[in-house]
């Protein structure tokens, strides 16, 4: 599963990164394996969304977000 | 050396909305400047200030999340660090932490410090520790950085004088390294020392918001909101700078007429009035549209309210090839172009940056506003005047749009594009921080456009005032002694017409005729080349070059009066006056544009084709729009 099929609220661990670039990018930003996130908004027409991850509140596009493989915890 | 003379080249290193300039501007006041950084047009901000003897020469390099760049923005900061011989590369860095976005902000620290350039870490918004790591032990966390730690709060000045301090103080010692960040990963190394100088891991949401994105960030209120307010900002930016400007406009005419009644009659004063002075006048003019543009963008940017709408609007500016940043050049465009377009350099994605840099120009900029203003006066009927000047705005929406679509498909994409975005926490606007943004973006309009703008005014009077040969000297002859008041501006008509311009202007009349202009606009099109605004000056001279009445008749009122030869109808006509707005709605007529494009983008490849595309269409336009009109 990808932080792209999260729902609105849902929380989950990251597990992995499928694309290389990508994992450096966002660890700079603070996502990394082990991290706790949450989607917190969606804008209009379900893209981008933002998640709450680390310490602060990162806006991604879905197709992006499909790169962070994550462990859903249960709702 | 003594004491006194001692300086210190100091660089302010940190995320974006790390409070960075906020830190800058309470250090600096208003001994700061802004430029660029030579060779390219990122904006560059640098100042001093004395402490104790010491002068400490600050530079606020661009914000950034880490020394391997992605941006042309981040990339001067890391090469500023990473390159000794940079000539911005700094004695001391501060590297500047949002406090309660530690953990993301050490990433970047960790980078400087293994640089081993002497460091302060300044943890900015330290009063939120309270909050949020009631329990951080910041001896600890200086300890195991090895970098002196100050806490402010700069946006309310707290800490300033303590960071001074220590910055007069340090001894310029390298840090020692006491991680390995090739056998570790940062974040490993960052969560020890965190959990070291015991911070709190997880940090809560800010409610306030929370609360306030339930609606700004929503669909439906969000969008609205959005909308409503730009509606709100134009009227303001209109309603508000009316006054300010009547009384320039009042000024600058009232200077003249003193100029002119107590100066001597010669060709210095005329150039100084009818060319300089005048010209000055056109910039100046432009000043408070443009204040109150960027007082409503900074105040955007600054409440944090700006990333919402680039959140927002992403997906739905996907679908031309733009993205949820472009919102800021898009917006910005509608003031100036020029500072427009330097905004787009937040953009990453190089295919994005670029159409967003090629389509702004299309933004209804406010140097157009005066030539809409007169035209619209000139011959939309009232009642509808409002409305037009609307749809002039509508229309240069649509062509920006429009013509991303175009360019998306024309210009391959080398990689795949990526948005990321952190939305700040919302926080009230700083007055400080506003104005001396929007000092720094008058500046940069007046010191830009304005040189050419006052150039081009005292090119233009010269041609005016002077043509080839013994043609000047043949009329004066002709109306020597004649003292009839029609028969002067006769004289007036046909000096004009044998002027270096008129020669110029009639010239190219074949080429506009079908559009419907005739030699006079052609002289306004060839001067509205370097920078459009000076259209309505152009007017102004064409029609008062001499003119032996000082009673002030207005541009628009002259241009009333022309009727077409042979007839009593008026000259300036309905088809006429729609084919010259939407002439100016999309035609490329800005040096400074093009000069900022070809830096931006490395090349004047795109400064060319931006010139053609907007310049073609502004013409199969106006041709189209005049000859439908004269069918009807």
């Amino acid at each position: 599963m990808t932080a792209k099929d999260l729902i609105l609220g849902q929380h989950a661990i990251v597990a992995s990164f499928s694309d290389e670039k990508l994992a450096v990018f966002l660890a700079e930003r603070g996502v990394v394996a082990g991290e706790r996130l949450c989607v917190e908004r969606i804008a209009p027409m379900g893209d981008p969304i933002a998640i709450r991850v680390s310490d602060h509140l990162l806006c991604l596009r879905r197709r992006d977000a499909s790169a962070i493989i994550v462990q859903p915890e249960a709702l | 050396m003594n004491e006194g003379s001692r300086r210190l080249k100091v660089a302010l290193v940190g995320n974006p909305n790390s409070g960075k300039t906020s830190l800058f501007n309470k250090l600096t006041g208003l001994h700061q400047k802004v430029g660029n950084f030579p060779g390219i047009t990122v904006e560059k901000k640098w100042g001093k200030f004395k402490f104790n003897g010491l002068t400490v020469d600050l530079v606020d390099l661009p914000g950034t999340y880490s020394l391997q760049p992605r941006s042309m923005d981040e990339e001067v900061a890391s090469k500023a660090i990473l390159n000794r011989d940079n000539p911005d590369h700094p004695e001391l860095v501060l590297i500047v932490v949002d406090a309660s976005h530690l953990k993301t902000s050490l990433y970047l620290a960790l980078q400087i410090i293994e640089q081993k350039i002497p460091a302060v870490l300044v943890m900015n918004m330290a009063d939120q520790l309270t909050r949020l790591s009631p329990d951080l032990d910041i001896d600890s966390l200086a300890a195991q950085l090895d970098v002196p730690i100050v806490k402010t709060v700069a946006r309310d000045g707290d800490g300033i004088q303590e960071l001074q301090q220590v910055i007069a103080q340090h001894e310029l010692k390298s840090p020692i390294v006491a991680w390995d960040s090739l056998k570790e990963e940062r974040h490993v190394i960052i969560k020890r020392i965190l959990s070291n100088a015991k911070a709190e891991a997880p940090v809560m949401a800010h409610a306030t918001t929370q609360k306030l994105d339930d609606y700004l960030t929503h669909p439906v209120w969000g969008v609205g909101f959005f909308v409503l307010l730009l509606g709100l900002m134009f009227q303001s930016v209109y309603s508000w700078s009316a006054l300010p400007m009547e009384f320039i406009e009042g000024f600058f005419s009232n200077a003249s007429e003193w100029f002119a009644a107590s100066l001597p009659d010669s060709f210095l004063t005329r150039l100084w009035i009818e060319g300089i002075w005048a010209g000055l006048g056109g910039v100046v003019i432009f000043i408070p549209q443009i204040a109150f543009l960027f007082l409503f963008i900074s105040l955007l940017e600054e409440t944090g309210y700006m990333a919402r709408v680039s959140f927002l609007a992403d997906r739905w500016l996907r679908k031309f090839g733009l993205q949820g940043r472009s919102i800021v050049p898009l917006i910005g465009g509608v003031a100036c172009a020029v500072p427009a377009i330097l905004a787009a350099r937040t953009i990453a994605d190089r295919k994005e940056r670029l159409l967003t840099i090629m389509v702004t120009p299309f933004m209804s900029c406010s140097a157009r506003l005066p030539v809409y203003t007169l035209l619209i006066g000139l011959v939309i009927p009232i009642g509808f005047q409002g409305l037009s000047l609307l749809f002039l705005y509508l229309l240069g929406t649509v062509a920006a749009l429009g013509a991303a679509i175009v360019l998306n498909r024309m210009v391959p994409a080398t990689e795949e594009s990526h948005f990321l975005m952190e939305l700040p926490d919302y926080r009230a606007p700083r007055f400080m921080n506003v104005i001396l943004e929007i000092i720094r973006k008058v500046t940069q309009f007046v010191s830009s456009a304005g040189k050419i703008i006052v150039l081009v005014s005292v090119f233009l009077w010269l041609g005016a005032s002077y043509g080839p040969g013994q043609r000047f000297d043949q009329i004066e002859a002709e109306y020597a002694g004649i003292q009839d008041e029609s028969a002067l501006h006769q004289k007036d008509a046909e000096l004009l017409e044998n002027s270096y311009i008129g020669i110029l202007g009639k010239t190219i009349e074949p080429a506009i005729a079908p559009l419907g202009y005739d030699w006079k606009i052609g002289i306004a099109l060839i001067t509205s080349f370097a920078a459009r605004e000076v259209f309505v000056g152009t007017m102004a001279t064409i029609y008062s070059v001499g003119t032996a009445d000082s009673e002030a008749v207005s541009v628009r009122e002259k241009m009333k009066l022309e009727q077409k030869p042979n007839s009593e109808e008026p000259l300036y006509d309905l088809p006429f006056g729609l084919s010259l707005l939407i002439f100016y709605a999309f035609a490329m007529q800005c040096m400074s544009t093009l000069a900022v494009v070809k830096t931006e983008t490395g090349s004047w490849k795109w400064p060319l084709i931006q010139l053609v595309m907007m310049t073609g269409l502004a013409y199969v336009a106006s041709f189209a729009v005049y000859n439908i009109m004269r069918l009807l």
